[in-house]
């Protein structure tokens, strides 16, 4: 395994490095793995955070922060 | 290691190498570390129950900046890990009260997360993301009448005419180009999620695609380079890529499988 994924270093960290807040916040708060019940957070709680969130990334200040970020 | 402290939880994998790790910091600050069971790992780091407990965590959540630093700092360390070995990825704001839930959870998971390992390994995250180019909509392939003849009123409704139809000819252009596109890029991969696409974006573009491909690291060029040909192709549509990821959008086979 560690053989097959040593060729994605270079990408990884070139990636890094460029990634947008926009495109990390749909990962990090719509992707990744859930397990429900036993997050501090429920998960209810985070779907209305994004909600919010969009809300909040949807006003006009905050999309040239995020457009930089 | 406070009695008092929470784990926070970025990734679990099946090896963990702590030098990968060592010039990044997680959430909180503190460097991330293992908790082990037989088989998996999960990479945590602890966090102060004042800033990271339950109600503290939800009206952090609210406050962007918060988040929006807490992101970097979880993606920084998954990115980390994702160098050395395969990893699933974590939602945000996965925290635990010890170490032993931690490793209750990987024992108890762990035929599901061994598959969505299985599953990853090998493979990438890539972003896409298909708008409506402006200058699509801004340049009518109509061309433009200066005639003055009709009068002021006349010729700017003519132009604002003009102006609609070339908005709804490069949307609806740029639609099909992005459906072409997908159905290509899906092709290459191994799997596809979508995002909602959404109405403005960054550069003030309605999105008609925000998707994640998972692809073969074989496939890379092949994959990247239909990327470039298909920006090169398209003349309402606009592409853009993201990546490589961490697999954040396919962290389970059932769903990567799902349309």
């Amino acid at each position: 395994m560690t053989s097959t994924v040593r060729s994605q270093t270079s990408h990884l960290a070139i990636g890094n490095q460029r990634v947008a807040l926009i495109d990390l916040l749909d990962r990090v708060l719509g992707g990744g793995v859930v397990i429900a019940g036993e997050i501090t957070l429920a998960i209810e709680d985070v779907d209305l955070v994004h909600v919010s969130l969009r809300a909040v990334i949807g006003s006009a200040g905050t999309l040239r922060r995020l457009a930089d970020g | 290691v406070s009695e008092d402290g929470l784990r926070w939880v970025y990734a679990v994998a099946r090896t963990f190498d702590e030098h990968a790790v060592k010039d990044v910091r997680g959430v909180a600050g503190a460097p991330a570390r293992a908790v082990e069971t037989a088989h998996l790992v999960a990479v945590v780091s602890d966090v102060d129950s004042a800033e990271f407990g339950s109600d503290q965590l939800r009206s952090n959540f609210e406050d962007l900046d918060w988040v929006a630093t807490v992101a970097r700092a979880h993606d920084e360390i998954v990115h980390a890990i994702a160098r050395n070995t395969a990893v699933i990825p974590f939602r945000l704001g996965t925290v635990y009260t010890d170490d032993e839930r931690v490793r209750e959870v990987l024992a108890e998971r762990a035929s599901e997360f061994n598959a969505a390992l299985d599953f990853v390994t090998g493979r990438i995250e890539w972003g896409v993301k298909i708008y409506v180019r402006p200058d699509a909509i801004a340049s009518p392939a109509g061309g433009r009448t200066e005639s003055t003849k009709d009068g002021a009123g006349t010729a700017y409704l003519m132009r604002r005419r003009a102006q609609l139809t070339a908005r709804e000819t490069a949307t609806q252009d740029a639609a099909r180009e992005a459906e072409a596109a997908h159905a290509h890029l899906t092709s290459i991969a191994a799997a596809v999620h979508t995002y909602p696409a959404r109405e403005w974006s960054p550069g003030a573009q309605a999105e008609i695609l925000n998707a994640a491909y998972l692809v073969d690291e074989s496939r890379t060029e092949e994959f990247r380079g239909a990327v470039a040909e298909l920006r090169d192709g398209c003349h309402a549509a606009g592409l853009d890529l993201t990546g490589p990821w961490p697999p954040y959008s396919f962290t389970a086979p059932a769903s990567a499988a799902a349309p």
